[in-house]
């Protein structure tokens, strides 16, 4: 792993617990994270191994108990809901396995929605979700509804809504969890090609050992904890 | 203003949803705006009056102002008494033309003075073929809209004993409900309806340094000993007494038109709940893009308001469109009601369905707002 890239995500010491009833859920217990600028991540564990829990800390959509973290040089641990809401706008694009889209705007407003909250004009607006659509390659989809877009067209949309604000950190959870094998590797080697190009972080939650195998670096989390990381020799494995 | 596409979008492309919602909120106000409409009718007729000062003279023991029956020669000495300025008789009759509900009032009145009493707007051309004709009549807007009837036309009304008239005009009679009756020749009536020297009321106009009250007085004090003793009063006073029967119904009617607008807080408040309960993942993706709490509450506020102006302006306009169409009017003490539906009173209805619709709908949307994305997502999942 190089060293000389800088760093994009800090995460240090994170704690996060609910209580659920009289029941507590230690669900992140001490994780420690350093992310570089450049960088593709997957993290793999089982279900309620606290990754998506990690996922959506980095993304500022849910809070740690204790820890701090730090995107981009801020330490966003300590921000008001709504501070993390205008900084998101700039700094995460956030992919799902499914249900991305607003099913009543078509691919074109989908992508353009998160640029309805920058002091962009509609002519500036216009070109970015058009240049946004054509690195997925979705210019000729622009005006279809999700439900008239395939399951790779619908992930290839989020993409290109996910990277319309141009930020520096691109996050998914299972993004290829609902897709065939084709689909998947499409839209991961699309993911993966486009951070390379662009010089974005992508910090990816999955099961699935071939998306895992397009990574830089994998992490693999086990109740709470970061219990193994794996390089590139890793990714070889999976492959073999 | 750069999330109102958002906002329209929203309402268009949920049609059914939208188009329940704006179904309820029209019902509602057409509701409201049809019982408004009567208030309002009660209003006009009670402007009826040319001047603060006019008196009206009426029988004196009549509960019934339609039922007053004074020798038209009262008004020849009212006449000369000093404090007046001017008197015309009236008789009034009430036609039921197709049913009891469709009724018009027709005034036997003195073409010479009448207008010195009510503000007709006529062109004089048309009045004066009225004035030199006895057999004919000149008719409210209303009373002709509703009707279908035009100047030349020769019209029989057989609830009044076969009275036949060919109409000479159509006057306009602003803010007041002398626009759905007919006006003919006093003589011409009395002779048709088998009244002759009988007239309804005087109206009298006192001099302008002359005291209303003393002058009532003074007049009633003229016919106390005669065999016709009168009673008279400010012509306001008089209109208001002979419909205070109705007052109430309609200040009931009011209510029943308020309730009609607590409809749409229920109905707008339980649509956007039921929305907001099927759009948490879309509430995510917002807040996963960036909204801000504040932005979520007013892109669902815009929403509910904009689907409650538009289904208030629909209800509103049906409302008048249908007010307009009827000829429904109720009558009182010779007095009709029609009821009356005016810009004025559309521009409020569709306002206060949009004011209803914003507190129907601000707990979901406050809820909506306040949603954290990891708990969304939960719902969903």
């Amino acid at each position: 792993m190089s060293t000389t890239q800088p760093t994009v995500v800090e995460v240090r010491d994170a704690h996060k617990i609910y209580q659920r009833g009289g029941e507590r859920l230690d669900v992140l217990q001490g994780v420690s994270l350093h992310v570089e600028q450049g960088e593709f991540l997957a993290l793999m564990g089982s279900s309620g191994s606290g990754k998506t829990t990690l996922l959506n800390i980095i993304a500022g959509i849910d809070f740690p108990t204790s820890g701090t973290v730090v995107v981009n040089g801020r330490d966003i641990s300590h921000f008001r809901e709504d501070q993390l809401s205008a900084w998101r706008t700039r700094n995460i694009g956030y992919i799902f396995q499914s249900f991305n889209l607003v099913p009543v705007l078509t691919a074109y407003e989908n992508v353009e929605l998160p640029l309805l909250l920058l002091p962009l004009n509609r002519k500036r607006r216009h070109e970015q979700v058009m240049t946004a659509l054509d690195l997925v390659g979705l210019t000729d989809r622009k005006d279809h509804f999700p439900r008239q877009l395939s399951g790779g067209q619908e992930q290839r949309a989020a993409i290109a809504r996910a990277l319309a604000t141009d930020p520096p950190l691109v996050l998914g959870d299972e993004p290829t969890g609902d897709l065939d094998r084709v689909n998947a590797e499409s839209v991961m080697h699309l993911v993966a090609g486009l951070c390379r190009e662009f010089g974005k972080t992508f910090i990816v939650v999955t099961h699935d050992p071939k998306v895992a195998s397009a990574a830089t670096r994998v992490l693999h989390m086990d109740k709470g904890v970061l219990v193994a990381e794996s390089g590139l020799p890793l990714a070889e494995e999976v492959r073999k | 203003m750069k999330l109102l596409p958002l906002v329209l979008r929203g309402i268009i492309r949920n049609p059914i949803r939208a188009g329940l919602t704006l179904a309820g909120v029209a019902v509602a106000v057409f509701l409201f705006t049809g019982v408004i409409s009567l208030e309002r009718g009660m209003s006009r007729m009670l402007g009826i009056s040319a001047g603060e000062n006019v008196l009206v003279v009426a029988e004196k023991y009549q509960g019934c102002p339609v039922q007053s029956k004074l020798p038209a020669a009262h008004g020849d000495a009212i006449a000369e008494l000093p404090a007046v300025a001017a008197v015309t008789r009236t008789l009034f009759v009430m036609s039921a033309c197709s049913r009891a509900t469709d009724l018009v009032a027709v005034h036997g009145i003195e073409p010479g003075n009448y207008r010195d009493f009510r503000d007709l707007r006529i062109s004089d051309a048309e009045y004066a073929a009225f004035s030199g004709e006895k057999g004919a009549a000149i008719v409210g807007a209303v009373v002709a809209q509703r009707y279908g009837w035009q100047v030349g036309q020769a019209v029989t009304l057989q609830e009044l004993g076969g009275i036949s008239f060919t109409i000479r005009g159509i006057f306009e009679a602003p803010g007041n409900s002398l626009e759905n009756a007919i006006l003919v020749d006093l003589e011409y009536l009395q002779l048709a309806t088998s009244q002759p020297g009988v007239v309804t009321l005087l109206l009298v106009q006192p001099k302008e340094d002359a005291e209303a009250g003393a002058l009532a007085a003074e007049i009633d004090a003229l016919f106390d000993a005669s065999r016709a003793p009168s009673k008279t009063s400010p012509e306001h006073a008089f209109i208001a007494s002979a419909v205070s029967g109705i007052t109430g119904l309609v200040d009931f009617s009011r209510w029943l038109g308020f309730a009609s607008l607590g409809l749409i807080v229920v109905g707008v408040g339980n649509s956007m709940s039921m929305s907001i309960r099927d759009r948490t993942r879309e509430i995510a993706l917002l807040k996963i893009a960036g909204f801000r709490r504040a932005q979520v509450l007013r892109v669902i506020l815009a929403e509910a308001v904009a689907s409650a102006l538009i289904g208030g302006l629909l209800g509103a306009w049906l409302a008048a469109w249908a007010v307009s169409r009827s000829a429904f009017s109720i009558s009182v003490e010779g007095y009709t009601i029609v009821p009356h539906v005016s810009i004025e009173l559309i521009l409020l209805s569709t306002l206060l369905a949009a004011l209803m619709g914003l507190v129907g709908s601000y707990l979901p949307a406050r809820a909506a707002s306040r949603l954290t994305v990891p708990h969304a997502l939960r719902e969903v999942d």
